[in-house]
């Protein structure tokens, strides 16, 4: 109960603390009173350049790095559950490559900020519905099938990527997709939250409303079929909802890897196997995790540190001592 | 059945035999007749390269540098380029057949061998940035001179403006040399107010790369000098071209001015004034967002239009104290004497808001 | 005589250009055990999962208490059949209990969370087959018979019909046999129905109920244990000289009877 009250207190602990931390020097009172002022009529004693700082630049990457890390890792575990495989993540079936496409489109062509969000959510949402069709054998999806056809269409994109690449002009266009490629949050404006939030929000609900049915999925399709589950409509269904949340983060936010797939582990050792309590304990530790990373990304140094690079530099050794320590079992 | 595969044999070996043949009858007519003068350069690595003594086939990767050779009225010459410089909407105009010019060299820089090799070049400019390309090797294999010119400072600049003169033959030569008394002259009317200026008002500039991605242009750069040249300093304390840097950085810097360096400039720039947290910096509270103009190629980085470029922003950043300088006259000036092109009024509009003509 | 629970009709089954099952003709009552025997191949196994619903047979039908088991969904047919599989790989270490509580998503609908009626329901599973003591052990750590065990309780907790085993003492060592079809015939003794599919004839002989001998996808017997279970009809099911005979145990008055193959010594 206790463990429980942490893993949902932690989140907005540092959501909070994060309104505190950055390149600029802003007084701890003046964040206070900031924060306050959004809620309640508070006389305004601090400029409004320093509000801005707080309000428009802080918080809206704060609170996009929860919902990407916690959507992230929710969708890793589900995937790692519904594959009965600890190395799957939430891009094994094209969504990142896919949308990376879509977003690299975007700004050969030029185009706005929106049209990139748009054009990286349509293609990834693309790229899985064609991972999803190909992977049909006699009106089922067979795991294995998904694998394949996922490594397929992810090769598929990553080199209609390159070729984008190969073609972007090298004084503007491809230092852009290289970055948007590592992963940021400096695009973050609360208006941006605002249009991924909802994407992200629906898929989490929907993935914590079947967190149970993935117990029986975990068992492999046969055997949760015979314990009455209509597993053709549950993966399908959690397709969709990790696909809804990956495309929306990475259309805002670049392709962020070692978070779908490291999270889920972390929680799994703090609140077990069972997915009732491991997705709600993913959500917390994905969202805490990138509150964290975002905080040394855009504090450590002058330049942005891409998140992309953060998160593998941390995440992969993680993940060998965990190999390590498990001896390969997972257990 | 033995026959068979003694006859497979043979044919592989004596086509492996042949290879030499074929790529030394490639040589051959690729490098410059024997019975050719030739003469020797210096490149800026120190080697020493053979050219003919009469240029009139270059292959030029380096994309600014193909607005410096028609700058020099040697864009006849050019047989190999890249798409980002035959795309320049006002290279296009001025000389319209760079568009059948093969494009031989992509954006990274590497190079689609055979296309160049059809192109029989006699010399290959590139830009040196402190690492030899890789296809070099196959390229001198081939007998295709590759000179590297310095591509780092505005002094640079100069540098290359010469050597590319020299290389491309006596009458080239000359305009880079009036081409460089232009340059240093307009550096010195400059300079002359802008190195009495104290150090309190010398506004604080920050240049952006790239829009989509927020990517600026730190110090030791070509634009970090044309900015000091015009009385200004860099608001960006990282080092290098196209940076990502944070919005809450941007916030700390609050640069006093912001030159919006890339495409599509006026839509970025509109962009920065409409966004929300860019509301509270000096340089847009002040109204001081700018788009940096673009011709041939764009003036704020290697291109001819240089010389223009430190008139552009001295004038920007300090109108006050060049109130001789009339901007729209010394373009047109430049463009009749360089470009051999009287600009109209519409077109040099296009110039400043870096549209197409 | 009241209709029977389970009725295989006139049931074919096709892989590709194999016949496995051949018009086969099956009725199970209420409250009956049938073993089915035969030698690897005779098709006893996709008998078993045609009649669970997880295959179609090519032609003919089955139906469970009246209805066609194709014809439902996969959660009406997890309400009248358990099936225990021959080989579960275990993924994840679920606490025993959690994995005994699965049997309840039938009766609790696609976005159904089980409640403390449901939980109390898979404690009393496990207390039935008498491992409640491991209920917080990750059931990949208990032995290969304790897992059987929880699978059977998951079962229970489904409330079906009839429970279809599929060689449930498989890779089991003597005593984790022994444990797993003590708890078999114990709940067939409180009425459940169950058809198991077994290579060892002596379960057939040892649970009384009824044997089918399976060869070739057909029938060569069907009907109570000892009376089908001749030398005759075994020796000609598994093409090996297949002697049996009875034997007074030790422990107990009970005539055992036991078959065993017959194998010729070395002169």
């Amino acid at each position: 109960m206790i463990r429980r009250l942490i893993l949902l207190a932690v989140p907005f602990l540092l959501l909070f603390v994060s309104l505190f931390v950055g390149r600029l020097d802003v007084g701890p009172g003046d964040v206070l009173r900031i924060v306050a002022a959004q809620l309640f009529p508070i006389q305004r004693s601090w400029s409004e350049s320093v509000e801005i700082i707080v309000v428009q630049i802080r918080l809206p990457r704060a609170l996009m790095a929860m919902c990407v890390g916690g959507g992230l890792s929710i969708s890793g575990a589900a995937f790692q559950g519904m594959f009965r495989n600890p190395l799957v993540s939430p891009d094994v079936l094209g969504v990142s490559a896919a949308s990376g496409f879509g977003a690299a489109l975007a700004i050969l062509l030029s185009r706005s900020t929106l049209e990139l969000q748009v054009l990286a959510f349509g293609f990834g949402l693309a790229g899985v519905a064609i991972t999803y069709l190909l992977a049909r054998v006699y009106q089922t999806t067979p795991v294995l099938m998904l694998v394949l056809s996922g490594v397929v269409v992810a090769a598929f994109f990553s080199a209609l990527l390159s070729g984008a690449k190969y073609v972007a002009d090298p004084e503007s266009k491809l230092p852009a997709i290289t970055y948007w490629l590592l992963g940021s949050f400096n695009a973050a404006t609360l208006r941006t939250v605002v249009t991924v939030v909802p994407a992200i929000a629906v898929g989490t609900i929907g993935l914590l409303l079947v967190s149970w049915k993935l117990n029986l999925l975990s068992m492999g399709d046969e055997e949760a079929s015979a314990l009455g589950v209509r597993t053709e409509q549950l993966k399908a269904a959690i397709i969709v909802c990790t696909t809804l949340i990956t495309a929306a983060a990475v259309s805002t936010s670049g392709v962020i890897g070692w978070v779908g797939l490291v999270m889920p582990h972390m929680a799994r050792t703090l609140v077990g196997p069972d997915h009732r309590r491991l997705l709600p304990a993913a959500l917390s530790v994905g969202a805490s995790y990138l509150l964290v990373i975002d905080g040394v990304a855009r504090t450590a140094a002058a330049v942005e540190i891409p998140i992309g690079i953060l998160t593998a530099i941390v995440g992969a050794p993680y993940f060998a001592y965990l190999l390590r320590r498990t001896s390969g079992t997972w257990q | 059945m033995r026959s068979a595969r003694l006859a497979v044999i043979v044919a592989l070996v004596g086509l492996a035999l042949s290879q030499p043949t074929v790529s030394w009858s490639i040589a051959q007519s690729s490098s410059p007749a024997p019975s050719r003068p030739t003469r020797q350069v210096t490149d800026i690595t120190g080697r020493i390269v053979t050219i003919p003594s009469r240029v009139s086939r270059v292959a030029d990767p380096w994309h600014a540098n193909n607005g410096m050779v028609l700058m020099m009225g040697a864009a006849d010459k050019i047989v190999a380029t890249t798409l980002q410089a035959r795309r320049q909407p006002w290279f296009r105009k001025l000389f319209p057949r760079i568009e059948q010019v093969p494009a031989a060299f992509d954006e990274a820089g590497d190079v689609n061998i055979e296309t160049l090799i059809s192109t029989r070049p006699e010399v290959v400019l590139m830009a040196y940035g402190g690492t030899v390309p890789r296809w070099k090797t196959t390229a001198d294999a081939y007998g295709i001179p590759v000179f590297m010119m310095p591509n780092t400072s505005l002094a640079d600049l100069k540098t290359t403006a010469r050597m590319t003169g020299d290389v491309l033959g006596p009458r080239e030569s000359a305009r880079a040399a009036e081409w460089i008394r232009y340059f240093d002259d307009n550096i010195r009317r400059v300079t002359a107010v802008t190195s009495r200026i104290p150090a309190s008002e010398r506004p604080r500039v920050l240049h952006t790369a790239t829009g989509t991605i927020l990517t600026i242009d730190g110090v030791k750069t070509v634009i970090d000098d044309w900015i000091t040249v015009a009385g200004g300093v860099n608001a960006a304390t990282v080092v290098s071209n196209a940076r990502p840097v944070g919005m809450e950085q941007i916030a700390a810097w609050n640069p006093d001015v912001i030159i919006v360096g890339t495409a599509p400039n006026e839509e970025n720039r509109r962009a920065i004034l409409k966004d929300p947290r860019w509301s509270q910096i000096k340089a847009v509270r002040t109204g001081r967002v700018y788009v940096n103009p673009t011709g041939v190629y764009l003036w704020d980085r290697h291109s001819a239009e240089a010389a223009l470029q430190v008139l552009w922003a001295a004038k920007t950043l300090h109108p006050t104290r060049f109130p001789d300088l009339d901007l729209e006259k010394e373009t047109k000036a430049f463009y009749a004497k360089f470009f051999n092109h009287t600009l109209t009024d519409a077109e040099y509009e296009t110039l400043m808001r870096a549209t197409a003509p | 005589m009241t209709a029977p629970l389970v009725r295989v009709r006139e049931a074919s089954f096709r892989y590709g250009k194999r016949e496995i099952l051949r018009n086969l003709n099956l009725d199970v009552q209420r409250g009956e055990i049938l073993s089915v025997l035969g030698p690897n191949g005779c098709g006893k196994t996709t008998l078993l999962r045609c009649i669970a619903g997880a295959l179609t047979p090519s032609s003919g039908s089955v139906e469970i208490a009246g209805d066609d088991v194709h014809a439902l969904g996969a959660p009406a047919r997890a309400r009248r059949i358990g099936f225990l599989f021959q080989d579960h790989a275990p993924s994840f270490p679920f606490a025993v209990r959690d994995v005994a509580l699965m049997g309840r998503a039938p009766h609790l609908g696609f976005l159904g969370f089980p409640g403390p009626r449901d939980r109390a329901f898979a404690d009393e599973a496990l207390e039935r087959v008498g491992i409640l003591h491991l209920r917080d052990r990750p059931y990949t750590r208990v032995s290969g018979g304790e897992r059987q065990l929880v699978l059977l309780a998951r079962i229970l907790v489904q409330e079906p019909d009839v429970i279809l085993l599929d060689e449930p003492t498989a890779h089991l060592d003597l005593r984790n046999q022994v444990l797993t079809l003590r708890t078999v015939r114990s709940l067939a003794a409180d009425g459940m129905t169950m058809i198991m599919t077994t290579h060892d004839p002596n379960h057939a002989l040892w649970f009384g109920g009824r044997a089918a001998l399976m060869k070739d996808g057909r029938f060569m017997a069907v009907g109570p244990a000892r009376e089908v279970m001749t030398e005759a009809t075994l020796t000609s099911t598994y093409d090996v000289d297949v002697a049996v005979f009875s034997h007074r145990a030790r422990i107990g008055s009970d005539q055992l009877q036991v078959c065993s193959a017959w194998l010729p010594g070395p002169d």
